[in-house]
C-alpha cells in the first residue's frame, strides 16, 4: 500500500535498544549484582488447598549463610496486593489457596544455601477439598474461596430482545467454546534485586509494567513512605501482562530491610509456571439467530472464566470480555453475561488480548459455522453484519469515528482469494490444505470509569541534550523506538540530541501503566500537548540570542537553525549554557487517556483492526496442524515505526499460533502438569510460517485527532478463529476446543473416510 | 591422575554430589559397584540435567565416563560376509550423524538422530545415552537395522540383540554399555526405509509416537525383507514381529494392508500420557505404516 505521507525510510529505523538484546550484550535487570548481596528463594504451597497449622522456620534460621527468613509475622504494613483489590497475601497466615500461594521466604548466601534453607521450613498443613474447576465452585455445596463466595465479579450486556429474535431466527447456532490457560512465556523469569538505602527506603531493580503502581503497593505492604521507594523498571525481558501484577517483589523488599543487604530473587522457570499469572481459562456457550440472509438477529453469550485463587485484574477482563464479545458487528438483540469465578487453579490475571482473544474464538466461531449452515461466502456474512464508521461501539457507547473494521475485513479478503487459489494445489497424498479468515476490533486504554492517566516530560538538560521522560517501561514491546521516533518528528531534532528516560520512578513523571496497547498512543498525545510550548521555549531564547525574530527560527539535527536557510545555527548546547538556574526549559503534561463520553463503565472509545488469513495443512495420518501462512491486515491508524509495528503484528501473531496448536498450562487437580518448557510448549522456529505479511492500513477517519493506535495486542486476538476455520476448510471438521487435538483431528478425518483402511479405533 | 580421582564436588543440591573420571571402563565399573545405587553412570549429561530440572535429585556420585577415549570411536569392518560399523557408545549423535559411512550405509540414522532435541544437544548427548535412556528415538532405529550391542558385566563383554540389551540393563543397572554394532546386511538390496517422529510440535519435542521401517521388495511388489520397529513417549521400543512375520513373503495388496492395519493396531501397546492417549499413538502408528507401504504399490 502507498502512503506517500506516512511511509518514509525513518519508519524502518532499527530500535535504539535492538543491538544490546540481539546480541546479548544488554544486562537486564535480573543480571544485576550488588556487593553483600544475599540470594532470596520462597516456600510456595505445597497443596492447592489447605490450612496451616503451623510455620515452622528454627531449622532454615539456623543453616550457616542464612540471612533472614521471612514469615507473616515480619510483613509490618498490609499483608496483601492486588492492582485493585489486595486480595492475595504477600505470605499466607493461615490457609493457602493455589500453589503458587507464599508462605515463607528465605536470604542466604547463596542461591544453593538458600534452596536448602526453603527445604527446611516445616509446614504443617491440614488439605481442604480442591475446588479446579468453575462449574464446580458455582455449586451451592461448594467449599468457599474468596471472602464473599466464589464469584469474583459479575458482568453483562443487554440490548433488545435476544430470545424474541431467536424465536424469530432462520437458524439458530449453539456451541461452546472452550480456551485454555496459556502462559505468558517471557524470556526472562520475574527477578531482580531489592537494595536497602541508608534512609530506611528501598530501590528495587525488578522489571514491571508499572512502577509507580509497584511502588504504591509496596509502600502499602512495607508501611513506608511511597517516597522512600524508587522503582528501576526497565528494560526487562518480556511481560504480555504477566508481570503487571507483583510477583516476587514484596519479598526481595522485606528481605532487604529484615537483613540490611542487597536481595536478589530470580525465579526459575518452574517457580514462575507455578506462581505466575495466566490467561483466563474460559468456558463460552453461544446462541447466535440469523435470518435466511445472513442478517444476525441475535447474540446470545455466557461467559465463565477461571479466574483462580485471587483477583488481581480478573473483574477488568471479564468486563474486556463482554464489551468485545459481539466484536465488529452490528447485532441488533444481544445478552452476554459473564461470570469469573474463584477455583484453586493457578491465579488467572493480564495477558495481551485481556479478554478479547476468549470471545473472538467464539464469536468468529459462530461466523463461520453461520456461513456454513447458510451455504454462505464467511467473508459476505461478514461483510453483511458488519459495523460502518460512524456505528455505536459494542456496549452502545459513541467511540471515534472508525471504518477500521470494513477497512481489514476488504483487505484480508483480496489475501484470501488469492491464497485459496494456490492452496488446494499444494495438496499431497497424505497432506490437506484449508484457509480461513477472522476478524477483532479491540479497544485501547482501559475504560470508561477507570484512572487511565497519562503525562510527559520534555527539558532541556544543562548539556545541551533534549530529554523526554515517560513512566512508560520497555518490555520488550520497542517504546524506545516509539518514543524516538516521535519526538525527533514533531520538534524536528536528531535522535543525537535526544535522552531518553523512562523506568525509573526518580526521575521520571508518572505517565500511567504500560498495558492496553496505550504506550504508542500516549506517546503522541503527550508530545502533541508539549511539542509547541517546549519549541516555543527553545526558539525563544535562540530569537534573544541571536537578534533574530522567533517567527524566522525552527528546531533541527543539533540546533536551531533559520527557517530560510543562511547557516544561521545555535546548538541546544549553546542555548542552553546560555540559561540560568531559575529559568530552565521544562515542559510537561498531564491528561487521561481518551474515554467515550458516555457513561458506559468499561466502555472504549479508540479501537484498532485485525483482519488474519491462516493457512493450514494437516496430516491426515497423524492429525498433526502445521500453520503454512498468518497474514494480518491491522487498521491501526499512522505507523510510527514500522519495524516495530510488524514485529507487534507478526510476534502477537505467533504467540496465538502457540495458543491455539499447543500452549496449554495444564492442571490436574489444580496441580500444574506442565511445570516447564519441557511439556508447556510454545512455537519453535518450524511451527511458524516462513513468511508472514502484515498489512497496515493507515488512514483514519477524515480529522480524526487521535493520531495512532497502540498494536501491542491486536495481532494476538483473532489468531485462533482463523486457525480453526482453515481446519475446517481443510478437513471438514469443526474445533470448538483450543488447544487444537491431533487425536480430535486424525479421529474426525478418518470418521470421514479419507482412507478406507483407516478405521476408527474405539 | 589416579583411577577414580575425585574432581568435583558439587553443592548445587542439598546433597553433595561427587563426580568420578575414571579413565577405563573396568575402573568405572567398580565406582558403580561400589556406589551401587547411590551412583549413576553419566555420559553426556543431557538427560540427567533434563531431569534434575525437573526436580530428581542427583545422586551421592556421578561416574562419568567422558574420559573413555575408547568409547568414542567409529569403526567400518569389511570381513567379506560380516561388514558391520562398530559405534562407540559414547560418540556423540552429532558425530554418528556426520560421520561419512554412517552417513552413507545408514541414512535412517541421520534421520533419528536429527529428530532428537536440539543441535547444540545433539553435541553432548551420546548415542550410548540415547539407548540407555530405554526409550530413545535411535532405538527404533537401531532394532530396525538389526544392530548388536556390547556390554561389560564386570567380568565380560557380552554381545547381543538390542531387544536383549533393554532387558537385561533394567534387571542389572551397572552393567556398562560399550559399543553398537550395525551390520550392513541390507546392503545389495537397495532397501527401502522409513522413520518418523510425531511430537507435539515440529522440532526439539518428546516423541509421541516413533517409528522406523527398512524393507525389501521385488518386482512383484512382493515383501521379502522387513524391519518394523516402533516406540514413542514412555513405550520401550519394540519390534512388531507380528507385522513382520505378517508381511514376510506376501504381495501387497489392499487387502493386505487392511489386516496389517488392524495386527498394528494390536500389537503396538504404547502407554498414553496427559498429552497424547493411547488410542491416538496405535492410529498414527498404524495410519504411518500402511500409508507408506500403499505408496509401495501405488
Amino acid at each position: 500500500m502507498h502512503h506517500p505521507q506516512q511511509s518514509n525510510a525513518k519508519q524502518k529505523k532499527i530500535r535504539p535498544d535492538g543491538r544490546s538484546k540481539v546480541t546479548g550484550s544488554l544486562k537486564y535487570l535480573s543480571d544485576l549484582s550488588f556487593p553483600d548481596m544475599l540470594y532470596g528463594k520462597i516456600v510456595r504451597s505445597s497443596y492447592p488447598h489447605a490450612r496451616i497449622l503451623s510455620i515452622n522456620t528454627e531449622k532454615a534460621e539456623a543453616l550457616a549463610g542464612v540471612y533472614g527468613v521471612i514469615t507473616h509475622e515480619d510483613v509490618p504494613g498490609l499483608n496483601g496486593f492486588g492492582i485493585i483489590t489486595p486480595d492475595q497475601p504477600v505470605l499466607c497466615k493461615d490457609k493457602v489457596l493455589y500453589v503458587g500461594d507464599a508462605i515463607a521466604a528465605v536470604a542466604a548466601t547463596s542461591i544453593e544455601i538458600a534452596e536448602q534453607a526453603i527445604q527446611l521450613i516445616e509446614v504443617d498443613y491440614e488439605t481442604l477439598p480442591v475446588i479446579d474447576d468453575p462449574e464446580k465452585a458455582l455449586k451451592e455445596d461448594a467449599p468457599l474461596l474468596g471472602k464473599d463466595g466464589n464469584v469474583l465479579h459479575r458482568a453483562g450486556h443487554k440490548k433488545g430482545d435476544v430470545n424474541k429474535a431467536l424465536d424469530e431466527s432462520y437458524v439458530i447456532l449453539e456451541e461452546t467454546y472452550q480456551v485454555p490457560r496459556q502462559m505468558h512465556a517471557y524470556m526472562e523469569t520475574e527477578g531482580g534485586v531489592v537494595v536497602p538505602e541508608e534512609d530506611g527506603g528501598i530501590s528495587v531493580y525488578i522489571g514491571t509494567q508499572h512502577g509507580f503502581k509497584d511502588r504504591f503497593q509496596l509502600s502499602r505492604i512495607l508501611g513506608i513512605e511511597e517516597e522512600k521507594i524508587r522503582i528501576i523498571s526497565s528494560p526487562m525481558g518480556g511481560s504480555f501482562g504477566g508481570k503487571d501484577e507483583l510477583n516476587i517483589q514484596p519479598y526481595g523488599a522485606l528481605l532487604a530491610l529484615k537483613t540490611g543487604r542487597p536481595v536478589k530473587i530470580h525465579q526459575t522457570r518452574k517457580e514462575s509456571m507455578i506462581s505466575g499469572l495466566k490467561r483466563h481459562p474460559m468456558k463460552i456457550s453461544v446462541k447466535t439467530g440469523v435470518d435466511q440472509k445472513g442478517n444476525i438477529l441475535a447474540y446470545q453469550a455466557k461467559i465463565v472464566a477461571d479466574t483462580g485463587a485471587y483477583a488481581t485484574l480478573g473483574p477488568a477482563i471479564l468486563d474486556f470480555a463482554v464489551e468485545h464479545a459481539t466484536g465488529p458487528y452490528i447485532i441488533p438483540n444481544v445478552e452476554v453475561e459473564g461470570v469469573s469465578v474463584y477455583t484453586n487453579n493457578g491465579v488467572s490475571g493480564e495477558f495481551r488480548g485481556f479478554g478479547g482473544n476468549q470471545v473472538t474464538f467464539a464469536l468468529e466461531g459462530q461466523m463461520d459455522r453461520i456461513a456454513e449452515k447458510l451455504n454462505l461466502d464467511p467473508v459476505e456474512l461478514r461483510r453483511r453484519n458488519i459495523r460502518k464508521a460512524t456505528d455505536l461501539g459494542p456496549l452502545g457507547q459513541r467511540i471515534a469515528e472508525t471504518d477500521g473494521a470494513s477497512n481489514v475485513l476488504e483487505s484480508i479478503s483480496k489475501s484470501l482469494q488469492i491464497k485459496q487459489q494456490k492452496s488446494k494445489r499444494s495438496e499431497t497424498r497424505y497432506t490437506v490444505r484449508g484457509t480461513g479468515i477472522a476478524l477483532t476490533m479491540h479497544g485501547g486504554g482501559l475504560g470508561y470509569g477507570r484512572l487511565d492517566p497519562a503525562g510527559g516530560r520534555l527539558s532541556l538538560t544543562e548539556k545541551g541534550k533534549i530529554e523526554i521522560a515517560f513512566g512508560f517501561e520497555e518490555v520488550g514491546q520497542g517504546i524506545i523506538a516509539v518514543i524516538e521516533t516521535i519526538v525527533t518528528e514533531e520538534l524536528g531534532c536528531s535522535p543525537d540530541d535526544l535522552s531518553i528516560l523512562i523506568g525509573d520512578t526518580k526521575y521520571v513523571p508518572s505517565s500511567g501503566s504500560t498495558t492496553a496497547s496505550r504506550g504508542t498512543s500516549m506517546v503522541w498525545h503527550a508530545m502533541q500537548r508539549m511539542k509547541e510550548p517546549f519549541k516555543r521555549l527553545i526558539l525563544e531564547k535562540a530569537a534573544a540570542i541571536l537578534d533574530i525574530p522567533v517567527m524566522q527560527l525552527q528546531l533541527s539535527n543539533g540546533g536551531v537553525i533559520a527557517s530560510e536557510g543562511g547557516g544561521t545555527f545555535i546548538s541546544y548546547e549553546v542555548i542552553a549554557k546560555s540559561i540560568g538556574d531559575k529559568e530552565k526549559i521544562v515542559v510537561s503534561t498531564n491528561f487521561d487517556f481518551p474515554t467515550t463520553p458516555d457513561e458506559i463503565d468499561s466502555g472504549h472509545f479508540l479501537y484498532a483492526f485485525s483482519g488474519v488469513l491462516a493457512e493450514v495443512e494437516i496430516n491426515v495420518l497423524t492429525g498433526n496442524v502445521r500453520v503454512v501462512a498468518l497474514d494480518q491486515a491491522v487498521a491501526a491508524g499512522p505507523v510510527v515505526n514500522e519495524m516495530g509495528y510488524v514485529g507487534q503484528i507478526e510476534g502477537g501473531g505467533v504467540m496465538a499460533l502457540g495458543y491455539t496448536l499447543m500452549e496449554e498450562a495444564k492442571m490436574v487437580d489444580s496441580k500444574y502438569v506442565t511445570e516447564n518448557f519441557d511439556s508447556y510448549l510454545i512455537p519453535g522456529i518450524y511451527d511458524v510460517p516462513y513468511k508472514m505479511n502484515t498489512e497496515k492500513i493507515e488512514k483514519l477517519a477524515k480529522g480524526d485527532p487521535y493520531g495512532p493506535r497502540g498494536v501491542g495486542e491486536i495481532g494476538n486476538v483473532a489468531v485462533a478463529p482463523a486457525i480453526v476455520k482453515a481446519i475446517h476448510d481443510a478437513t471438514g471438521h469443526w474445533v470448538s476446543k483450543l488447544p487444537v487435538s491431533s487425536e480430535e483431528i486424525v479421529t474426525a478425518v478418518s470418521q470421514r473416510g479419507k482412507k478406507r483402511w483407516k478405521k476408527v479405533i474405539h | 591422575m589416579d583411577n577414580g580421582n575425585l574432581v568435583t564436588e558439587n553443592a548445587t543440591q542439598t546433597l553433595a554430589t561427587k563426580v568420578w573420571m575414571p579413565k577405563s571402563i573396568k575402573e568405572a565399573y567398580e565406582l558403580k559397584v561400589k556406589y551401587d545405587s547411590n551412583a549413576i553412570l553419566i555420559a553426556g549429561g543431557t538427560l540427567i540435567q533434563l531431569q534434575r530440572e525437573q526436580g530428581n535429585q542427583l545422586p551421592a556420585h556421578l561416574i562419568s565416563l567422558e574420559k573413555i577415549d575408547e568409547l568414542k570411536e567409529i569403526h567400518y569392518f569389511r570381513t567379506g560376509s560380516e561388514n558391520k560399523v562398530s559405534i562407540g557408545a559414547l560418540s556423540s549423535l552429532a558425530m554418528c550423524m556426520n560421520h561419512p559411512i554412517i552417513a552413507k550405509e545408514y541414512p535412517i540414522m541421520v534421520e533419528a538422530i536429527k529428530g532428537i532435541a536440539s543441535p547444540s544437544i545433539r553435541n553432548r548427548a551420546t548415542i550410548g545415552g540415547n539407548v540407555r535412556y530405554g526409550i530413545g528415538d535411535i532405538i527404533p532405529a537401531l532394532l530396525s537395522l538389526d544392530a548388536k550391542v556390547t556390554w561389560f558385566d564386570g567380568r565380560k563383554y557380552n554381545t547381543n540383540e538390542l531387544s536383549t540389551f533393554l532387558e537385561v540393563m533394567k534387571k542389572d543397572k551397572n552393567i556398562i554399555l560399550t559399543q553398537i554394532d550395525i551390520p550392513t546386511k541390507w546392503n545389495g538390496l537397495e532397501p527401502i526405509t522409513f522413520y518418523k517422529k510425531v511430537g507435539r510440535r515440529q522440532a526439539f519435542i518428546p516423541s509421541i509416537v516413533t517409528v522406523s521401517l527398512i524393507c525389501s521388495i521385488d518386482l512383484r511388489k512382493k515383501i521379502t525383507a522387513v524391519r518394523i520397529a516402533a516406540g514413542g513417549g514412555g513405550t520401550t521400543p519394540k519390534r512388531l514381529v507380528a507385522c513382520e512375520n505378517k508381511l514376510q513373503d506376501l504381495v501387497i495388496t489392499e487387502a493386505l494392508l487392511e489386516d496389517v492395519y488392524d495386527l498394528i493396531l494390536e500389537e503396538y501397546k504404547p502407554t498414553g500420557d496427559p498429552f497424547a492417549t493411547e488410542s491416538y499413538r496405535k492410529s498414527v502408528l498404524a495410519n504411518l505404516i500402511v500409508a507408506e507401504l500403499e505408496q509401495l504399490i501405488s
